[in-house]
């Protein structure tokens, strides 16, 4: 707690500029607002934080893989709660990922481990569970995400089956789609889902190195990125948010940075690069993006969650 | 009646060495891994590498490239098992050392190490811990540690991994 407290006092004095490379024809830049964490297993310390959501009531839930356990956080940064431990029985947790937060405020935690969803309340008391090990419709390995969209279904990044699927709110099996490859509509490990202002799905195919985009029956659209380290290519692209614009963030994990697109896919401006100083990451793993433009990135590796905000000029 | 007795106690004694010989074991394994990046990458294998028979803990480190296997009590590490799994889960395994207790012994003139409780024989290359062994006791069980290499002299029946000691002990 002490910690947390200097290190408010050090964030309160540190409202630094970051850099962000920008075309000159966008406006937008993305500014350092503060930072909270730190490597622990006490509360309110973070150990590998892999997974981050917003409810919509100032409140920010993170995934402390590290620590097999959630955290729920003030979006200042303040302590509230904690649930869970290693293990496989109801409410303990192996590996929980990218968790979200679904309308009616309850969370839906998917475990690496476990090969299943866990959904609490907002105190982090069990509600109930899906998934089991397997490659059949609505079997699970590795669900890496839960993302909603506007009909409250749930949709799961499926890791090692290499596909997303679709379930209803309660964990009913409704559809999936892709499979293992490169081509398009294919995916290598997809990492992470989300779905835009028009019901598209924008997927994070991590180790394609692009973000592809679906309609909302599940059929391709378009693809984008490449690996490499120019803007515009992605080494392992890990996790995407839209902020209210329909901007889109990919969080580029092995280039210790975050890259904004406009809905088409084309190239914005990136933030963020590899060291542990304000604004900079250390391979970064999820981000999440409130209605005022404040933006949360997981920083994996400085055990930490960086704050920023959007500045619209 | 005391001859009863004898024959009881020293058929209790046989009983005890036989059960600790159960307790021995692959009980440690570390290996290299190449391909690993991320926690998505590192998670993963550690899901796959449990499901691994006689795994109970399973620690992946990122940056080495490495990951370090321990059994369950009173199990073994399947090694055979752990380049397949770690190959299906889309890395690519390296060398692989462990610690195990067995006996040493002799199969058609070549040094083998039997790990006990199990089935597992590995062929053993000669070195000077295996002499320096071999030359002052031949005492079993012992715990050794070392690596192991993918080879095995034509006609032998034994595990398909060569092992190299590192270190060889008398347990008690």
């Amino acid at each position: 707690m002490k910690r947390l407290l200097s290190t408010g006092l050090g964030l309160g004095l540190a409202l630094a500029l970051w850099g962000c490379e920008q075309r000159p024809q966008k406006l937008t830049r993305i500014e350092f607002v503060a930072q909270f964490g730190g490597q622990g297993n006490a509360p309110g310390q973070l150990n590998e934080p892999i997974g981050i959501a917003l409810d919509g009531a100032d409140h920010i839930y993170v995934a402390d893989a590290g620590n097999q356990r959630i955290q729920k956080f003030t979006t200042d940064g303040k302590f509230i709660l904690t649930w869970g431990m290693q293990g496989s029985d109801e409410g303990e947790l192996d590996r929980p990922i990218h968790l979200s937060v679904s309308a009616d405020s309850l969370v839906y935690v998917p475990e690496y481990g476990n090969d299943r969803v866990q959904v609490f309340d907002a105190n982090g008391k069990f509600q109930f569970t899906w998934g089991k090990t397997g490659k059949a419709a609505g079997e699970l390995d590795a669900p890496g995400t839960v993302s909603f969209d506007g009909n409250s279904h749930a949709l799961v990044t499926d890791f090692y089956n290499h596909r997303i699927q679709i379930f209803d709110k309660r964990g009913n099996f409704i559809s999936q789609f892709g499979v293992e490859g490169h081509e398009n509509g294919q995916f290598y490990y997809p990492t992470d889902v989300a779905v835009d202002q028009q019901s598209n799905f924008l997927v994070a195919d991590a180790y394609n190195h692009r973000v592809q985009k679906f309609n909302a029956e599940g059929n391709f659209l378009k693809n984008w990125g490449r690996q490499g380290k120019a803007p515009g290519e992605f080494d392992v692209a890990n996790s995407l948010a839209f902020d209210t614009a329909g901007r889109i963030y990919v969080v580029d994990f092995a280039n210790h940075r975050v890259q904004v697109f406009d809905a088409e896919g084309n190239f914005l401006l990136q933030f963020g690069a590899q060291g542990s100083g304000n604004g900079q990451f250390e391979r970064p793993t999820d981000i999440a993006i409130d209605v005022q433009g404040v933006i949360y990135v997981a920083d994996w590796g400085n055990h930490r969650i960086q704050k920023f905000r959007i500045v619209e000029s | 009646m005391k001859t009863l007795k004898f024959f009881a106690l020293f058929a209790l004694l046989v009983l005890a060495l036989s059960t600790n010989q159960t307790f021995a074991q692959v009980e440690r394994v570390e290996m290299r891994v190449d391909g690993l990046a991320c926690p998505f990458c590192s998670y993963g294998l550690e899901k796959k590498l449990k499901e691994v028979k006689g795994v109970d803990k399973v620690t992946i480190y990122v940056d080495k490239g490495m990951a370090v296997l321990t059994s369950k009590k009173m199990q073994s590490i399947n090694v055979e098992q752990l380049e397949p799994v770690v190959v299906a889960a889309g890395f690519t395994p390296g060398p692989i050392s462990l610690t195990a207790t067995g006996a040493i012994s002799e199969k058609n003139g070549a040094p083998v190490f039997s790990v006990s409780g199990t089935d597992i024989m590995f062929m053993l290359k000669n070195n000077a811990q295996l002499e320096k062994f071999r030359a002052g006791s031949n005492a079993t069980p012992v715990k050794v540690t070392g690596s192991l290499a993918k080879e095995m002299p034509q006609g032998h029946q034994a595990h398909p991994y060569t092992l190299t000691i590192d270190k060889v002990e008398v347990t008690k």
